[in-house]
């Protein structure tokens, strides 16, 4: 191998000792938080009359309108369901006026740091009709085993319906292109259309599901 | 920029990240004459070809009958590597596109904040999140980059990296990923030494 120049390996060295430092950094600080829902207007009528009585009218900002993405697909060719009675995805949207949809897997580090918004938007909503699917797409062999599976669930405390697609053909069908992604939530409302639909676990998408679910339960269109 | 690259590091021990971590380590260890070349071209078209996807510019799934071509690909990607001299870049730059193109095409990360942004946008805002998206894979590729500069920075790191046990464990991994990537199983191998490991 040729000698390399000082230059070069001045170069050199600050980059590695900069990655070197990158990588010690994201390791020795504290493991990062799961995804915490911000405190948001959920479009329906607060309890305290005196909270929007202090608000005058003019500030009030118009909230954007809720997009339409399309018509919903359907769950096929499953490996069976948990959590539920229900044997199809119709079943539970007949059931319900809302329908969240989450392909994850349980060792998807991401998908976990989801499942306390998720929890929570099932306690506040899921008593006004709002079901939650996490459909079980998996990575690797042992995220297929349905007993690590139900083990997961309970630990995570995931307490909503999971349908297993272990062979990932709802988890490739659903997500537009030759790949897909953990975790991808979608929001499908009774007439069965996405209304929402992210990748990734970014507390703000989650806010804004939360936001979604909240407007079209209190009726809007 | 810096949360994207961060969010990358963060990820590099998670299974979803090795699945194409561990091919550009190796593949950046058999490269004897320009590692470096090799890592960054590595790094950009692993980059690429996630984008591509997610930007729905690239809609070929790697699945199906295509796996047993790419299995061979990624030997003979490794093979060039090796046996290639410091005069000749093209086939450095050559493994380093294949392995690298090939890796991002058959990634199905696990998708954080930033990365999930870039995705959610990628079809909306092309070449900002291109740029976004080579940042978060030179994040999640650090390791292998960190081998491809300590070549430079560190002439007595090569001792390490050329010994010829080093050498054997790369290109034996090659074989092995090949192999299963033809059958259709490489990613529950790594699954299943990453839950052996973490277990």
């Amino acid at each position: 191998m040729q000698p390399v120049s000082i230059g070069k390996r001045i170069v050199a060295m600050a980059f590695l000792a900069a990655g070197i430092g990158a990588l010690l950094w994201v390791y020795l600080r504290d493991t990062p938080t799961p995804v915490a829902l911000p405190e948001v207007s959920t479009g329906t009528a607060p309890d305290d009359e005196s909270v929007t009585a202090v608000v005058p009218s003019s500030d009030v900002v118009e909230p954007i309108p809720i997009p339409i993405l399309g018509q919903a697909d359907t769950l096929t060719e499953l490996d069976g369901w948990l959590n539920t009675d229900a044997n199809s995805l119709e079943e539970l949207r007949e059931r319900n006026e809302l329908t969240v949809v989450q392909f994850w897997t349980f060792g998807c580090f991401n998908c976990k740091n989801t499942l306390d918004a998720l929890s929570r938007l099932y306690s506040d909503y899921g008593d006004q009709g709002v079901e939650i699917v996490g459909v079980h797409a998996p990575e690797f062999s042992y995220e297929a085993d349905v007993d690590n599976i139900i083990a997961a669930a309970a630990e995570l405390g995931v307490t909503w319906p999971i349908a297993l697609d272990t062979n990932k053909r709802n988890f490739h069908r659903w997500q537009e292109g030759p790949t897909g992604y953990w975790p991808r939530v979608y929001l499908i409302d009774a007439d069965n259309q996405i209304r929402f639909d992210k990748s990734g676990d970014g507390a703000a998408n989650y806010a804004q599901l939360y936001d979604y679910v909240g407007r079209l339960l209190n009726g809007e269109a | 920029m810096t949360a994207t690259f961060f969010e990358g590091v963060g990820v590099i021990s998670q299974a979803c990240t090795l699945v194409v971590l561990l091919p550009g380590v190796a593949l950046t260890l058999v490269s004897h004459k320009g590692r470096l070349t090799v890592a960054l071209c590595y790094t950009v078209f692993a980059a690429l070809l996630m984008w591509a996807q997610a930007a729905q510019h690239w809609s070929i799934a790697s699945r199906g009958a295509i796996v047993v071509p790419l299995g061979v690909l990624i030997v003979a990607s490794f093979v060039a590597a090796r046996s290639a001299q410091q005069a000749n870049q093209r086939r450095l730059i050559a493994a380093g596109v294949v392995g690298g193109a090939i890796a991002g095409w058959m990634w199905l990360p696990c998708v954080g904040t930033q990365l999930g942004e870039i995705l959610n946008n990628a079809s909306t805002n092309g070449p900002r999140t291109l740029a976004l998206m080579i940042v978060y894979t030179a994040g999640a590729l650090l390791p292998m980059l960190l081998i491809a500069l300590s070549n430079q920075a560190i002439p007595a790191s090569q001792k390490i990296f050329e010994h010829r046990a080093t050498d054997v464990c790369a290109m034996g991994f090659a074989v092995i990923y090949g192999v299963t990537v033809a059958i259709g199983r490489y990613d529950d191998l790594v699954g299943e030494l990453f839950r052996i490991s973490s277990a």
